[in-house]
């Protein structure tokens, strides 16, 4: 049976969110039951619940490694708080229009951060948003890194260095920024975000 | 892993990875599977059924719009072409691949369903399809991670 289908109006997003969305592919994900002995360890607990898992996994030796490097960059010990690396990753994903992406990472942010209502004014007014000094940093230098083409960001990079900002936990911001200008583009064009429940009807 | 293998730093050249070669090897892991996505895309199963020559000729397009001059040098050396401009020579499923690349590349949330309709009618296969989208992300990616990198040196 084919997942691939077109996401009523109404049960599209009305704007960025930090509920929690359902994503409906567009290209046909491999069945959990089809998976091969290369797939399989890449689908294991909630990954084979989710189409877009399954649907990368069509090419599993560049999902292993896209995996692991994701790993590292949002969860290694030492280095920037997981809080602002998902920071960056939310504004990298307002920044390009990834309504999937952004609540995801707006939550783990509000999660971490316990500011959730900072974190909706980045994703009601976009990467212009004046939060505070630290934050307007770390906004401005990745939306500067996510643009395209990137814009050069020495005067953002000096304010987070005079913000004691040092050459690792900027080498997070950027891996994070990097990271999401990676799956705001498969997340947005593969398939689509979806209201949970709202398709039912 | 030696340096010869490691794009990140090929493209950087010599000096510029020089002055960041401490903070990179301090996440190891991200060094290795960076260029482990590289290797997997170009080497990989799906990669070389889909042609390798096409995915650098799609990885120079990005690099080329995305305005990194280097990278898409690269790209361009190992799709076998001179210049950096794309060439499709006739080949259908390439015209289209590359056309993808630039709307995901220059405007990430313009695609729709149609897009992918378009692609899987030119004989891509929804394989196809993963493979060329982990690439245009993937160099998107490095185009990112490349530019803060030469931020960081530059400031040192």
């Amino acid at each position: 049976m084919t997942e691939v289908r077109d996401v009523q109006t109404l049960a599209r997003p009305a704007g960025f969110t930090q509920d929690q969305l359902d994503w409906v592919p567009w290209v046909e994900p491999i069945a959990l039951a089809d998976a091969d002995q290369r797939q399989r360890p890449l689908l294991e607990g909630g990954r084979g619940e989710s189409p877009y898992f399954r649907l990368l996994a069509r090419n599993a030796e560049v999902l292993a490694h896209r995996s692991a490097n994701d790993k590292d960059i949002f969860y290694s010990r030492e280095g920037l708080t997981r809080a602002e690396r998902e920071l960056a990753a939310t504004v990298t994903s307002r920044f390009n229009g990834c309504e999937y992406c952004a609540s995801v990472h707006s939550r783990f942010t509000s999660q971490l951060s316990k500011r959730a209502d900072d974190v909706q004014r980045l994703l009601d007014d976009g990467v212009t948003v004046r939060i505070d000094e630290r934050w307007d940093a770390i906004i401005d230098f990745t939306a500067a890194l996510a643009a395209h083409p990137p814009r050069p960001a020495h005067a953002e990079l000096a304010r987070l260095r005079l913000l004691g900002f040092d050459d690792a936990d900027i080498h997070d911001l950027v891996l994070s920024t990097a990271s999401f200008s990676w799956a705001n583009r498969l997340m947005s064009s593969l398939g689509e975000p979806e209201v949970p429940g709202a398709c039912a009807k | 892993m030696s340096a010869a293998t490691d794009v990140i730093d090929a493209v950087l050249g010599t000096e510029a990875a020089a002055r960041v070669a401490v903070v990179r090897r301090s996440r190891p892991a991200v060094v290795e599977h960076t260029q482990g996505v590289h290797d997997a895309l170009f080497e990989g199963p799906a990669g070389l059924a889909f042609g390798p020559r096409r995915l650098a000729a799609i990885a120079a397009h990005v690099a080329t719009l995305a305005e990194a001059t280097e990278l898409a040098a690269y790209y361009a050396g190992r799709a076998g072409s001179a210049g950096n401009e794309p060439d499709s020579a006739g080949d259908t499923v390439l015209a289209a691949a590359l056309r993808h690349a630039a709307r995901l590349t220059t405007a990430p949330a313009t695609s729709t369903r149609a897009h992918i309709d378009v692609l899987l009618a030119a004989g891509l296969s929804e394989t196809d399809v993963v493979t060329v989208s982990q690439l245009v992300g993937f160099v998107n990616y490095q185009v990112r991670l490349l530019a803060g990198l030469e931020l960081i040196g530059a400031a040192r």
